[in-house]
């Protein structure tokens, strides 16, 4: 088992390995995305109270969740490249930013559009959902903006893993801290979702779309690695003979 | 408390010694202290000036107003925390000192609280005047105020230890704290307001004091880590 | 049609849905397309230095 972790380290064994990984991901994650989004669009019963609007929850809430995901998935990441010093794990860290920041919009956006039928505006700054979202946005704005602004790999990788970990311990902090902002707020009642108590043909849905955008997150993930540790070990023996196997003949 | 080391100066005495030098250089810049004061106060009166003088309204926005002229004032004076040393090489004799860094670290923030952070405490209660805020706010304002420019003293030497060096590093900086600085500007700003609307300030007021102490325990060593990797 | 309708929501909920995939595919194809990309990039170096030799 050790070794196969070890194995796992290695950039050539990961790259082969995901390679397999990613069509599963991919063909489990579309099943469980359409039986969701089916099931989720003409199956589930209206809402009593928002009516049909309450459908975008079966892609708000995966967003959501995603964006959170990827985070911590970067923040993990970036702790272990940073300890361990793990060439592999500062890869993951990279792959995930961009992944996440583009989920964290979906987020922002669906629950924009979900928000100007409930509550009249594009905007609710009253929702500390959104709030604390948008401002995990700028985590990863700036993030990726510290990477991008380090030429050298391995600088880069480490200061923005000591950015990742700060940035994840002030997340719950600007969550909390949004929370009781807007709990001051007299504002319009939040949004509660699925409405007053969820029944499982509004639950199985969102769980199914919840599991499938993972999967196809997983498999997003793992391709954009594949391409950061491709990239990395450009000069390296093995990609050489990946990539032109019949060396001396062209 | 301190341990009396035969063989070097010991941790008070190496953290006096960076807030001293800090204080010093700054002495012979008066600009330092004078930048972000007068960014302070310009900030804050050109708002009345756009909004209108409705007393009103002055007093509604006025904590508002001043916690996010103090924000930006600090993120003015971050920039440049680091950067002096960095370009005559101190910054190198700081990180390779027998001292430990994350001491260090925490002296500089300590000494760029006093230059930046305690003047505009000093003053603000001058520009709450002129926003009409009641004078029972004014004791609110300082503590709030006091304690939220420690936190980016604080959080602010990490975002200026990761980008020390870089081109355009100014605006990544801003970037960088931006999050960071939004507890402490969300929970400064309403706890004022709520001292205005006369409601209870307890619960805002110990939020940004266990942030300050939070800040506190972890930014010096991650300041310190950042120091490390930016200087390689 | 009434099932498209969404209750008058429609615009709402299938702009949603809208968003969400081309998120998804614009987020597939930058990733391909980077990989092709850094693929090349290396092919490009490898044939030089074979030249070269």
């Amino acid at each position: 088992m050790w070794k196969f972790v070890h194995q796992l380290a290695s950039p050539p064994h990961f790259y082969e390995l995901a390679a397999k990984f990613i069509p599963w991901f991919a063909v489990f994650a579309l099943a469980l995305i359409a039986y969701g989004t089916v099931a989720g669009l003409f199956l589930a019963p209206a809402d009593y109270q928002q009516g049909d609007a309450f459908r975008i929850i079966y892609v708000h809430v995966p967003a959501a969740y995603l964006s959170m995901l990827a985070y911590s998935i970067m923040a993990i990441s970036a702790g272990v490249g940073l300890i361990w010093r793990m060439k592999l794990a500062h890869a993951v860290a990279a792959g995930a930013a961009p992944l996440g920041a583009w989920f964290t919009f979906l987020a922002l956006a669906t629950g924009s559009i979900w928000g100007r039928p409930m509550w009249g505006t594009w905007w609710e700054w009253g929702d500390p959902r959104l709030t604390s979202e948008l401002i995990m946005l700028f985590l990863y704005f700036g993030y990726m903006a510290l990477r991008a602004a380090i030429d050298d790999t391995t600088k880069a990788d480490r200061a923005s893993a000591v950015l990742a970990l700060v940035g994840a311990v002030n997340i719950p902090i600007i969550h909390f801290s949004v929370e009781w902002w807007s709990s001051l707020h007299q504002g319009p009642t939040l949004v509660r979702e699925g409405g007053p108590a969820i029944e499982p043909a509004m639950l199985y849905p969102l769980l199914a779309m919840i599991l499938g955008f993972s999967l196809l997150f997983g498999a997003m993930l793992l391709a954009r690695v594949r391409t950061e540790v491709l990239h990395r070990e450009r000069r390296a023996r093995w990609v050489r003979n990946l990539l032109m196997p019949s060396e001396g003949s062209l | 408390m301190a341990v009396e080391d035969s063989k070097g100066p010991s941790l008070m005495q190496g953290l006096q010694a960076i807030v001293r030098r800090d204080l010093l250089l700054a002495w012979k810049r008066p600009g330092d202290i004078l930048n972000p004061l007068f960014f302070f106060a310009m900030v804050a009166t050109l708002f009345p000036l756009a909004v209108g003088p409705s007393p009103e309204q002055l007093a509604v926005s006025g904590p508002g107003v001043l916690w996010v002229a103090a924000l930006l004032a600090a993120l003015l004076s971050l920039n440049s925390l680091y950067l002096s040393d960095y370009d005559d090489g101190s910054l190198d004799q700081i990180i390779t000192s027998p001292q430990p860094l994350p001491l260090l670290a925490l002296g500089k923030s300590i000494s760029h609280w006093l230059l930046s952070g305690l003047p505009l405490v000093i003053v603000s209660p001058l520009l709450a005047m002129t926003f009409r805020m009641p004078t029972d706010t004014l004791g609110v304002l300082m503590v709030t105020l006091m304690l939220g420019t420690i936190s980016l003293s604080l959080l602010g030497s990490i975002g200026a230890a990761l980008t020390v060096g870089l081109n355009r590093g100014n605006a990544l900086l801003s970037l960088l704290i931006l999050p960071l600085a939004m507890p402490v500007l969300i929970f400064g700003a309403r706890t004022v307001s709520l001292a205005a609307a006369d409601d209870a300030v307890a619960a805002g007021i110990y939020f940004l004091a266990a942030y300050c102490m939070l800040a506190l325990s972890f930014a010096p060593f991650a300041t310190a880590a950042a120091l490390k990797i930016s200087n390689e | 049609m009434e099932l498209f309708a969404m209750g008058d929501y429609g615009a709402y909920v299938w702009s949603s849905y809208l968003l969400t995939i081309v998120v998804v595919v614009i987020g597939t194809i930058r990733g391909r397309q980077r990989h092709q990309q850094v693929t090349d990039a290396i092919r490009r170096r490898l044939m030089i230095k074979e030249t070269d030799e």
